[in-house]
Protein backbone atom coordinates (compact mmCIF):
# COMPACT_ATOMS: atom_id res chain seq x y z
CA UNK A 1 0.00 0.00 0.00
CA UNK A 2 2.83 2.52 0.92
CA UNK A 3 4.60 1.55 -2.41
CA UNK A 4 1.62 2.70 -4.19
CA UNK A 5 0.99 5.57 -1.99
CA UNK A 6 4.61 6.71 -2.03
CA UNK A 7 6.99 5.17 -4.31
CA UNK A 8 5.30 4.27 -7.60
CA UNK A 9 4.03 7.90 -8.10
CA UNK A 10 7.83 8.77 -7.36
CA UNK A 11 8.90 6.70 -9.70
CA UNK A 12 6.17 8.09 -12.35
CA UNK A 13 7.50 10.92 -12.12
CA UNK A 14 10.86 10.17 -12.59
CA UNK A 15 10.67 8.30 -15.43
CA UNK A 16 8.01 10.70 -17.03
CA UNK A 17 10.52 13.85 -16.56
CA UNK A 18 13.42 12.17 -17.93
CA UNK A 19 11.77 11.15 -20.38
CA UNK A 20 11.06 14.73 -21.45
CA UNK A 21 14.73 15.73 -21.21
CA UNK A 22 15.97 12.64 -23.10
CA UNK A 23 14.02 14.03 -26.25
CA UNK A 24 15.83 17.15 -26.31
CA UNK A 25 19.72 15.87 -25.57
CA UNK A 26 18.93 11.99 -27.52
CA UNK A 27 16.85 13.32 -30.49
CA UNK A 28 16.49 9.94 -31.84
CA UNK A 29 13.89 7.72 -32.99
CA UNK A 30 13.20 5.73 -30.05
CA UNK A 31 13.31 8.67 -27.69
CA UNK A 32 10.77 10.75 -30.10
CA UNK A 33 8.55 7.68 -30.31
CA UNK A 34 8.32 7.50 -26.79
CA UNK A 35 8.02 11.15 -26.26
CA UNK A 36 4.86 10.56 -28.93
CA UNK A 37 3.36 8.07 -26.65
CA UNK A 38 4.29 9.97 -23.52
CA UNK A 39 1.72 13.11 -25.06
CA UNK A 40 -0.79 11.19 -26.17
CA UNK A 41 -1.08 9.77 -22.42
CA UNK A 42 -0.66 13.38 -21.00
CA UNK A 43 -4.28 14.02 -23.70
CA UNK A 44 -5.90 11.00 -22.18
CA UNK A 45 -4.93 11.77 -18.91
CA UNK A 46 -6.25 15.61 -19.47
CA UNK A 47 -9.64 14.55 -20.73
CA UNK A 48 -10.56 12.55 -17.82
CA UNK A 49 -9.67 15.78 -15.49
CA UNK A 50 -11.90 17.12 -17.26
CA UNK A 51 -14.63 14.95 -16.39
CA UNK A 52 -13.63 15.06 -12.90
CA UNK A 53 -13.80 18.34 -13.31
CA UNK A 54 -17.53 17.87 -14.45
CA UNK A 55 -18.72 15.84 -11.79
CA UNK A 56 -17.15 18.09 -8.73
CA UNK A 57 -19.30 20.75 -10.43
CA UNK A 58 -22.07 18.41 -10.42
CA UNK A 59 -21.99 17.28 -7.01
CA UNK A 60 -21.20 20.26 -5.19
CA UNK A 61 -24.41 21.88 -7.21
CA UNK A 62 -26.43 18.77 -5.89
CA UNK A 63 -24.99 19.30 -2.50
CA UNK A 64 -25.74 22.54 -2.37
CA UNK A 65 -29.28 22.32 -3.59
CA UNK A 66 -30.07 19.31 -0.86
CA UNK A 67 -28.54 21.26 1.82
CA UNK A 68 -30.54 24.07 0.80
CA UNK A 69 -27.56 26.18 1.07
CA UNK A 70 -27.91 30.28 0.60
CA UNK A 71 -28.53 31.11 -3.42
CA UNK A 72 -29.58 27.15 -3.77
CA UNK A 73 -32.05 28.20 -6.53
CA UNK A 74 -28.69 29.00 -8.71
CA UNK A 75 -27.44 25.74 -8.32
CA UNK A 76 -31.02 24.50 -10.79
CA UNK A 77 -29.94 27.12 -12.92
CA UNK A 78 -26.65 25.69 -13.54
CA UNK A 79 -27.50 22.22 -13.63
CA UNK A 80 -30.33 22.63 -16.47
CA UNK A 81 -28.24 24.64 -18.24
CA UNK A 82 -25.44 21.63 -18.26
CA UNK A 83 -27.94 18.96 -19.08
CA UNK A 84 -29.57 21.69 -22.18
CA UNK A 85 -25.67 22.34 -23.62
CA UNK A 86 -24.80 18.68 -23.45
CA UNK A 87 -27.66 17.15 -24.98
CA UNK A 88 -27.47 19.57 -27.72
CA UNK A 89 -23.99 19.16 -28.50
CA UNK A 90 -24.39 15.06 -27.90
CA UNK A 91 -27.71 13.72 -29.32
CA UNK A 92 -27.79 12.76 -32.74
CA UNK A 93 -30.40 14.60 -34.21
CA UNK A 94 -31.22 18.37 -35.15
CA UNK A 95 -33.77 19.66 -32.58
CA UNK A 96 -37.41 21.07 -33.42
CA UNK A 97 -36.49 24.14 -35.23
CA UNK A 98 -32.91 23.89 -36.03
CA UNK A 99 -31.36 22.74 -38.94
CA UNK A 100 -28.62 20.81 -38.14
CA UNK A 101 -27.21 18.43 -35.04
CA UNK A 102 -24.92 18.35 -32.53
CA UNK A 103 -22.19 21.39 -32.50
CA UNK A 104 -22.80 22.41 -36.56
CA UNK A 105 -23.78 26.29 -37.62
CA UNK A 106 -27.68 26.18 -37.06
CA UNK A 107 -27.61 23.74 -34.27
CA UNK A 108 -29.20 24.13 -31.15
CA UNK A 109 -25.67 24.08 -29.71
CA UNK A 110 -24.38 26.86 -31.85
CA UNK A 111 -27.06 28.75 -31.02
CA UNK A 112 -27.18 28.31 -27.52
CA UNK A 113 -23.52 29.09 -27.46
CA UNK A 114 -23.82 32.64 -29.77
CA UNK A 115 -26.79 34.11 -28.32
CA UNK A 116 -26.81 33.25 -24.12
CA UNK A 117 -23.02 32.02 -23.94
CA UNK A 118 -21.32 34.31 -25.85
CA UNK A 119 -23.41 37.63 -24.47
CA UNK A 120 -22.94 36.47 -21.09
CA UNK A 121 -19.50 35.71 -20.92
CA UNK A 122 -19.50 38.85 -22.45
CA UNK A 123 -21.01 40.93 -20.23
CA UNK A 124 -19.40 39.38 -17.23
CA UNK A 125 -16.21 41.06 -18.42
CA UNK A 126 -17.34 44.07 -19.57
CA UNK A 127 -18.77 44.89 -16.05
CA UNK A 128 -14.89 45.02 -15.23
CA UNK A 129 -14.91 48.45 -17.46
CA UNK A 130 -17.39 50.46 -14.89
CA UNK A 131 -16.17 48.86 -11.90
CA UNK A 132 -12.08 49.61 -13.04
CA UNK A 133 -13.37 53.54 -13.70
CA UNK A 134 -15.00 53.65 -10.54
CA UNK A 135 -12.05 51.92 -8.77
CA UNK A 136 -9.39 54.64 -10.51
CA UNK A 137 -11.65 57.39 -9.42
CA UNK A 138 -11.68 56.54 -6.03
CA UNK A 139 -8.50 54.29 -5.28
CA UNK A 140 -5.78 55.71 -7.21
CA UNK A 141 -4.32 58.89 -5.68
CA UNK A 142 -0.48 59.97 -5.38
CA UNK A 143 0.34 58.97 -1.83
CA UNK A 144 3.74 58.74 -2.51
CA UNK A 145 6.55 58.87 -4.72
CA UNK A 146 5.77 54.95 -5.99
CA UNK A 147 2.26 55.78 -6.24
CA UNK A 148 3.11 58.64 -8.41
CA UNK A 149 4.99 57.13 -10.67
CA UNK A 150 2.74 53.96 -11.03
CA UNK A 151 -0.30 56.86 -11.90
CA UNK A 152 2.03 58.87 -14.28
CA UNK A 153 2.84 55.46 -16.08
CA UNK A 154 -0.60 54.47 -16.01
CA UNK A 155 -2.01 57.91 -17.80
CA UNK A 156 0.37 58.24 -20.16
CA UNK A 157 -0.31 53.93 -21.36
CA UNK A 158 -4.02 55.01 -21.02
CA UNK A 159 -3.75 57.87 -23.43
CA UNK A 160 -1.03 56.79 -25.75
CA UNK A 161 -2.51 53.80 -27.06
CA UNK A 162 -5.63 54.66 -27.91
CA UNK A 163 -6.51 57.15 -31.20
CA UNK A 164 -6.96 60.28 -28.81
CA UNK A 165 -3.26 59.98 -27.80
CA UNK A 166 -2.02 60.38 -31.06
CA UNK A 167 -4.40 63.54 -31.60
CA UNK A 168 -3.40 64.84 -28.81
CA UNK A 169 0.39 64.34 -29.60
CA UNK A 170 0.28 66.10 -33.14
CA UNK A 171 -1.46 68.84 -31.86
CA UNK A 172 1.51 69.33 -29.75
CA UNK A 173 4.56 72.02 -31.18
CA UNK A 174 6.88 69.80 -32.92
CA UNK A 175 10.80 70.35 -33.25
CA UNK A 176 13.32 68.47 -34.69
CA UNK A 177 16.28 66.87 -33.73
CA UNK A 178 19.14 65.79 -36.40
CA UNK A 179 16.83 64.30 -39.06
CA UNK A 180 13.87 63.01 -36.22
CA UNK A 181 10.54 65.24 -35.62
CA UNK A 182 9.86 65.10 -32.30
CA UNK A 183 6.12 66.56 -30.32
CA UNK A 184 7.07 68.41 -27.25
CA UNK A 185 3.91 65.86 -26.26
CA UNK A 186 4.42 62.65 -27.92
CA UNK A 187 2.56 59.54 -25.96
CA UNK A 188 3.48 57.01 -28.81
CA UNK A 189 7.10 57.51 -28.18
CA UNK A 190 6.54 57.13 -24.64
CA UNK A 191 4.07 54.47 -24.40
CA UNK A 192 6.91 52.59 -26.25
CA UNK A 193 9.94 53.59 -24.31
CA UNK A 194 7.60 52.54 -20.82
CA UNK A 195 6.89 49.12 -22.65
CA UNK A 196 10.59 48.72 -24.25
CA UNK A 197 12.46 49.92 -21.31
CA UNK A 198 10.92 49.34 -17.25
CA UNK A 199 8.47 46.94 -18.50
CA UNK A 200 10.25 45.03 -20.07
CA UNK A 201 13.47 44.93 -17.54
CA UNK A 202 10.92 44.00 -14.70
CA UNK A 203 9.31 41.33 -16.66
CA UNK A 204 12.34 40.11 -17.97
CA UNK A 205 13.66 39.87 -14.12
CA UNK A 206 10.49 38.63 -12.69
CA UNK A 207 10.64 35.70 -15.70
CA UNK A 208 14.34 34.69 -14.84
CA UNK A 209 13.31 34.25 -11.88
CA UNK A 210 10.00 31.96 -12.16
CA UNK A 211 11.98 29.67 -14.63
CA UNK A 212 15.04 29.44 -12.29
CA UNK A 213 12.54 28.45 -9.67
CA UNK A 214 10.65 26.32 -12.03
CA UNK A 215 13.76 24.28 -13.07
CA UNK A 216 14.72 23.88 -9.61
CA UNK A 217 11.12 22.40 -8.22
CA UNK A 218 11.40 19.99 -11.63
CA UNK A 219 14.68 18.95 -10.58
CA UNK A 220 13.47 18.70 -6.62
CA UNK A 221 9.95 16.73 -8.37
CA UNK A 222 12.26 14.34 -10.68
CA UNK A 223 14.66 13.27 -8.13
CA UNK A 224 11.60 12.75 -5.28
CA UNK A 225 12.64 15.19 -2.79
CA UNK A 226 9.45 17.86 -3.35
CA UNK A 227 6.11 15.20 -2.83
CA UNK A 228 3.63 17.78 -1.68
CA UNK A 229 1.90 16.85 -4.44
CA UNK A 230 1.06 13.85 -3.70
CA UNK A 231 -0.54 15.15 -0.59
CA UNK A 232 0.15 14.73 2.88
CA UNK A 233 1.74 18.01 3.50
CA UNK A 234 5.48 16.32 3.64
CA UNK B 1 -20.89 70.77 0.28
CA UNK B 2 -18.78 72.47 -1.74
CA UNK B 3 -17.40 70.59 -5.09
CA UNK B 4 -14.21 69.54 -3.61
CA UNK B 5 -16.30 67.64 -1.46
CA UNK B 6 -18.99 66.71 -3.68
CA UNK B 7 -16.18 65.10 -5.89
CA UNK B 8 -14.53 62.61 -3.40
CA UNK B 9 -18.01 61.55 -1.95
CA UNK B 10 -19.32 61.09 -5.77
CA UNK B 11 -22.31 57.96 -5.94
CA UNK B 12 -19.89 55.52 -8.18
CA UNK B 13 -23.91 55.20 -10.15
CA UNK B 14 -22.65 58.39 -11.63
CA UNK B 15 -19.37 57.16 -12.77
CA UNK B 16 -21.26 54.03 -14.02
CA UNK B 17 -23.78 56.26 -16.08
CA UNK B 18 -20.90 58.14 -17.43
CA UNK B 19 -19.03 54.87 -19.11
CA UNK B 20 -21.79 53.75 -20.34
CA UNK B 21 -22.80 56.89 -22.16
CA UNK B 22 -19.24 56.99 -23.53
CA UNK B 23 -19.16 53.44 -24.42
CA UNK B 24 -22.16 53.55 -26.26
CA UNK B 25 -22.00 57.11 -28.06
CA UNK B 26 -19.40 56.24 -30.55
CA UNK B 27 -20.15 53.24 -31.11
CA UNK B 28 -24.12 54.67 -32.36
CA UNK B 29 -22.35 57.85 -33.72
CA UNK B 30 -18.46 56.69 -34.90
CA UNK B 31 -15.88 60.00 -34.30
CA UNK B 32 -13.48 57.88 -37.29
CA UNK B 33 -10.67 59.26 -35.13
CA UNK B 34 -7.61 58.09 -36.79
CA UNK B 35 -5.97 54.97 -35.57
CA UNK B 36 -1.79 54.96 -35.64
CA UNK B 37 -0.01 51.74 -36.41
CA UNK B 38 3.16 50.61 -33.64
CA UNK B 39 6.38 48.77 -34.86
CA UNK B 40 5.37 45.98 -32.88
CA UNK B 41 1.98 45.32 -35.02
CA UNK B 42 3.64 46.01 -38.26
CA UNK B 43 6.36 43.37 -37.75
CA UNK B 44 3.30 40.95 -37.69
CA UNK B 45 1.64 42.30 -40.76
CA UNK B 46 5.38 42.31 -42.30
CA UNK B 47 6.35 39.28 -41.56
CA UNK B 48 3.29 37.68 -42.36
CA UNK B 49 3.31 39.65 -46.10
CA UNK B 50 6.39 38.65 -46.97
CA UNK B 51 5.97 34.94 -47.22
CA UNK B 52 5.24 33.74 -50.36
CA UNK B 53 2.18 33.18 -51.61
CA UNK B 54 0.50 29.52 -50.81
CA UNK B 55 2.55 29.29 -47.38
CA UNK B 56 1.08 27.59 -44.25
CA UNK B 57 0.42 29.51 -41.40
CA UNK B 58 -0.85 27.45 -38.24
CA UNK B 59 -3.07 30.23 -35.87
CA UNK B 60 -4.03 29.43 -32.58
CA UNK B 61 -7.14 31.23 -31.33
CA UNK B 62 -6.81 30.98 -27.40
CA UNK B 63 -9.58 32.90 -26.49
CA UNK B 64 -13.03 32.26 -25.07
CA UNK B 65 -16.42 35.20 -25.59
CA UNK B 66 -14.79 36.95 -22.80
CA UNK B 67 -12.36 38.01 -24.89
CA UNK B 68 -13.93 38.31 -28.07
CA UNK B 69 -14.17 42.15 -28.53
CA UNK B 70 -10.52 41.94 -28.33
CA UNK B 71 -8.65 39.37 -30.20
CA UNK B 72 -11.97 38.01 -32.85
CA UNK B 73 -11.42 41.33 -35.09
CA UNK B 74 -7.56 40.40 -35.16
CA UNK B 75 -8.40 36.87 -36.15
CA UNK B 76 -10.72 38.26 -39.08
CA UNK B 77 -8.01 40.09 -40.06
CA UNK B 78 -5.56 37.86 -40.21
CA UNK B 79 -7.61 34.74 -42.20
CA UNK B 80 -8.41 37.84 -44.35
CA UNK B 81 -5.13 38.69 -44.59
CA UNK B 82 -3.87 34.81 -44.83
CA UNK B 83 -6.49 34.05 -47.71
CA UNK B 84 -5.85 37.38 -49.59
CA UNK B 85 -2.31 35.36 -49.87
CA UNK B 86 -3.50 32.43 -50.90
CA UNK B 87 -2.02 31.07 -47.46
CA UNK B 88 -2.83 27.75 -46.30
CA UNK B 89 -4.44 27.90 -42.48
CA UNK B 90 -4.05 25.96 -39.72
CA UNK B 91 -6.46 26.82 -37.51
CA UNK B 92 -6.89 25.79 -33.43
CA UNK B 93 -8.07 26.28 -29.87
CA UNK B 94 -6.33 25.34 -26.69
CA UNK B 95 -9.16 26.94 -24.51
CA UNK B 96 -12.48 24.74 -24.20
CA UNK B 97 -15.07 28.19 -24.88
CA UNK B 98 -13.36 28.93 -28.74
CA UNK B 99 -14.21 26.54 -31.28
CA UNK B 100 -17.59 28.15 -32.05
CA UNK B 101 -15.58 31.31 -32.37
CA UNK B 102 -13.61 30.04 -34.62
CA UNK B 103 -15.76 28.29 -36.32
CA UNK B 104 -17.72 31.41 -36.90
CA UNK B 105 -14.64 33.12 -38.20
CA UNK B 106 -13.39 30.85 -40.71
CA UNK B 107 -16.54 29.83 -42.38
CA UNK B 108 -17.21 33.49 -42.80
CA UNK B 109 -14.02 34.76 -43.97
CA UNK B 110 -13.22 31.37 -45.91
CA UNK B 111 -17.12 31.49 -47.87
CA UNK B 112 -15.84 35.19 -48.66
CA UNK B 113 -12.68 34.31 -50.26
CA UNK B 114 -14.10 31.01 -51.92
CA UNK B 115 -11.45 29.01 -50.12
CA UNK B 116 -11.76 25.10 -49.68
CA UNK B 117 -11.82 23.32 -46.17
CA UNK B 118 -9.64 20.88 -46.00
CA UNK B 119 -7.85 22.22 -49.48
CA UNK B 120 -7.12 25.47 -48.17
CA UNK B 121 -8.02 25.63 -44.49
CA UNK B 122 -8.90 23.38 -41.38
CA UNK B 123 -9.55 24.06 -38.44
CA UNK B 124 -8.32 21.30 -36.10
CA UNK B 125 -10.60 22.03 -33.00
CA UNK B 126 -10.27 22.05 -29.46
CA UNK B 127 -8.39 19.13 -27.40
CA UNK B 128 -7.06 20.16 -23.76
CA UNK B 129 -3.70 19.47 -22.94
CA UNK B 130 -2.11 22.28 -23.83
CA UNK B 131 1.83 21.71 -23.51
CA UNK B 132 0.97 17.92 -24.31
CA UNK B 133 -1.04 19.28 -27.25
CA UNK B 134 1.47 21.54 -29.04
CA UNK B 135 4.14 18.98 -28.07
CA UNK B 136 2.26 16.60 -30.50
CA UNK B 137 2.15 18.87 -33.35
CA UNK B 138 5.22 19.16 -33.80
CA UNK B 139 5.36 15.87 -34.38
CA UNK B 140 2.39 15.12 -36.35
CA UNK B 141 -0.25 17.19 -36.76
CA UNK B 142 -3.04 14.22 -38.07
CA UNK B 143 -1.31 12.06 -35.44
CA UNK B 144 -2.36 14.67 -32.43
CA UNK B 145 -6.00 15.88 -34.60
CA UNK B 146 -7.10 12.26 -36.63
CA UNK B 147 -10.25 14.14 -37.00
CA UNK B 148 -10.97 18.16 -37.73
CA UNK B 149 -13.49 19.57 -36.30
CA UNK B 150 -16.67 18.87 -38.45
CA UNK B 151 -15.00 14.40 -37.56
CA UNK B 152 -13.11 14.47 -41.02
CA UNK B 153 -10.78 12.45 -40.95
CA UNK B 154 -6.92 14.82 -41.20
CA UNK B 155 -4.78 12.43 -42.98
CA UNK B 156 -6.74 12.49 -46.07
CA UNK B 157 -6.45 15.80 -46.34
CA UNK B 158 -4.85 17.40 -49.54
CA UNK B 159 -3.94 20.26 -46.93
CA UNK B 160 -1.59 17.43 -45.23
CA UNK B 161 -0.38 15.91 -47.97
CA UNK B 162 2.96 17.76 -48.05
CA UNK B 163 2.56 19.41 -43.96
CA UNK B 164 3.29 16.65 -41.45
CA UNK B 165 4.26 18.64 -38.69
CA UNK B 166 4.85 21.97 -37.17
CA UNK B 167 8.05 21.96 -38.51
CA UNK B 168 6.51 22.22 -41.62
CA UNK B 169 4.49 25.64 -41.34
CA UNK B 170 5.94 28.42 -42.29
CA UNK B 171 4.76 30.81 -39.72
CA UNK B 172 3.04 30.45 -36.02
CA UNK B 173 0.71 33.16 -34.78
CA UNK B 174 -1.20 33.01 -31.48
CA UNK B 175 -4.33 34.45 -30.34
CA UNK B 176 -4.32 34.35 -26.36
CA UNK B 177 -6.28 35.39 -23.98
CA UNK B 178 -4.05 33.59 -21.14
CA UNK B 179 -0.61 32.06 -21.06
CA UNK B 180 -0.67 29.83 -24.57
CA UNK B 181 1.96 32.48 -25.85
CA UNK B 182 4.94 30.87 -23.54
CA UNK B 183 3.64 27.23 -23.84
CA UNK B 184 3.82 28.00 -28.51
CA UNK B 185 7.06 29.96 -28.10
CA UNK B 186 8.46 26.73 -25.81
CA UNK B 187 7.56 23.66 -27.58
CA UNK B 188 7.07 24.43 -31.28
CA UNK B 189 8.65 27.86 -32.29
CA UNK B 190 12.12 28.05 -30.69
CA UNK B 191 12.67 24.20 -30.95
CA UNK B 192 11.33 23.75 -34.38
CA UNK B 193 12.69 27.25 -35.57
CA UNK B 194 9.25 28.55 -36.81
CA UNK B 195 8.89 32.33 -36.81
CA UNK B 196 5.78 33.24 -34.48
CA UNK B 197 3.81 36.25 -33.19
CA UNK B 198 1.09 36.93 -31.27
CA UNK B 199 -1.78 38.81 -30.25
CA UNK B 200 -3.07 39.09 -26.78
CA UNK B 201 -4.96 40.73 -24.66
CA UNK B 202 -4.44 44.63 -23.80
CA UNK B 203 -3.48 43.55 -19.89
CA UNK B 204 -1.16 40.82 -21.23
CA UNK B 205 0.80 42.50 -23.65
CA UNK B 206 2.98 44.40 -21.52
CA UNK B 207 4.32 40.58 -20.20
CA UNK B 208 5.27 39.40 -23.64
CA UNK B 209 7.94 42.55 -24.59
CA UNK B 210 11.25 40.37 -23.36
CA UNK B 211 10.23 37.27 -25.82
CA UNK B 212 9.83 40.57 -28.83
CA UNK B 213 13.03 41.63 -27.82
CA UNK B 214 14.49 38.75 -27.49
CA UNK B 215 13.39 37.95 -31.37
CA UNK B 216 11.48 35.00 -30.48
CA UNK B 217 8.31 36.89 -31.39
CA UNK B 218 8.23 38.70 -34.22
CA UNK B 219 5.54 41.09 -32.78
CA UNK B 220 2.88 41.91 -30.22
CA UNK B 221 -0.81 43.05 -31.05
CA UNK B 222 -1.86 44.12 -27.70
CA UNK B 223 -6.23 43.92 -27.05
CA UNK B 224 -8.41 46.09 -29.71
CA UNK B 225 -5.74 48.84 -30.41
CA UNK B 226 -3.62 45.86 -31.66
CA UNK B 227 -6.44 44.55 -33.60
CA UNK B 228 -7.42 48.02 -35.41
CA UNK B 229 -3.91 48.22 -35.84
CA UNK B 230 -3.92 45.04 -37.88
CA UNK B 231 -7.58 46.26 -39.44
CA UNK B 232 -5.92 49.85 -40.51
CA UNK B 233 -2.92 47.92 -42.14
CA UNK B 234 -4.73 44.93 -44.45
CA UNK B 235 -7.52 47.41 -45.05
CA UNK B 236 -4.56 50.15 -46.62
CA UNK B 237 -2.70 47.74 -48.59
CA UNK B 238 -5.62 45.65 -49.64
CA UNK B 239 -9.08 48.08 -50.35
CA UNK B 240 -11.15 44.98 -51.57
CA UNK B 241 -10.87 43.76 -47.76
CA UNK B 242 -13.18 46.44 -46.65
CA UNK B 243 -15.19 47.06 -49.76
CA UNK B 244 -15.97 43.40 -49.99
CA UNK B 245 -16.52 42.09 -46.54
CA UNK B 246 -17.10 44.62 -44.03
CA UNK B 247 -17.57 42.23 -41.39
CA UNK B 248 -14.06 40.90 -41.97
CA UNK B 249 -11.94 43.78 -41.66
CA UNK B 250 -12.57 47.07 -39.63
CA UNK B 251 -14.68 45.41 -36.57
CA UNK B 252 -12.04 46.97 -33.73
CA UNK B 253 -11.37 50.32 -35.82
CA UNK B 254 -14.92 51.01 -34.82
CA UNK B 255 -14.60 50.18 -30.98
CA UNK B 256 -11.50 52.25 -30.82
CA UNK B 257 -13.86 55.54 -30.50
CA UNK B 258 -15.63 54.39 -27.52
CA UNK B 259 -11.91 52.85 -25.84
CA UNK B 260 -10.25 56.50 -26.50
CA UNK B 261 -13.85 58.56 -25.29
CA UNK B 262 -13.69 56.03 -21.99
CA UNK B 263 -9.90 56.27 -21.38
CA UNK B 264 -9.83 59.62 -21.25
CA UNK B 265 -12.93 60.13 -19.36
CA UNK B 266 -10.81 57.46 -16.66
CA UNK B 267 -7.73 59.88 -16.98
CA UNK B 268 -9.63 62.98 -16.38
CA UNK B 269 -11.29 61.70 -13.52
CA UNK B 270 -8.11 60.29 -12.40
CA UNK B 271 -6.56 63.68 -12.33
CA UNK B 272 -9.77 65.60 -10.80
CA UNK B 273 -9.99 63.28 -8.01
CA UNK B 274 -6.40 63.68 -7.21
CA UNK B 275 -6.44 67.57 -7.39
CA UNK B 276 -9.35 67.13 -5.12
CA UNK B 277 -7.59 64.62 -2.65
CA UNK B 278 -4.70 67.30 -2.60
CA UNK B 279 -7.05 70.63 -2.24
CA UNK B 280 -8.81 68.42 0.27
CA UNK B 281 -5.62 67.35 2.72
CA UNK B 282 -4.34 70.92 2.30
CA UNK B 283 -7.58 72.53 4.17
CA UNK B 284 -7.46 69.45 6.80
CA UNK B 285 -3.59 70.48 7.81
CA UNK B 286 -4.76 74.21 8.17
CA UNK B 287 -7.89 73.46 10.00
CA UNK B 288 -5.26 71.05 12.35
CA UNK B 289 -2.69 73.97 12.63
CA UNK B 290 -5.53 77.15 13.57
CA UNK B 291 -7.46 73.96 16.38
Amino acid sequence: MIFLKRQLPIIIAFVAGIMMWIRYYIPSEVSTNLVDGYLEWVRIIVGFAAILGILSLLQHHMLKIRMKRPGFAFSYVTIAAFIMMTAAGFLPFAFPGFAEKNMETGSLFNWLYEYTFIPMQATMFSVLAFFIASAAFRAFRARSMEATLLLVAAIIMMVGRVPIGDLISNATPAFMIGQNEYHLIDFEEWTGWLLNVPNAAAKRGILLGVYLSQIAISIRIIFGIERTYMGGGD
Amino acid sequence: MDFVTLILNLDRKIIFACVAVLVAWPLIWPLSMPVGTTPEVRSIFSAVDALPNGSDIMIAADYDPSSKPELQPFLYSMLAHCFEKDHKVHILTLWPGGPALVQQAVEEVSKQYGKTNGTDWCFLGYKPGNAAVVGGLTNSITGTYPTDFYNRPTANMPIYQRVQSVKDCDYIVDIAAGATVEVWIAFASAPENVPMSAACTAVSAAGYYPYYQAGQLDGISGGMKGSAEYDVLLMDKYPNVQGGAPRVAGNAVKGMDAQSAVHLFIVLSIILANICYFIANKRQREERRTA
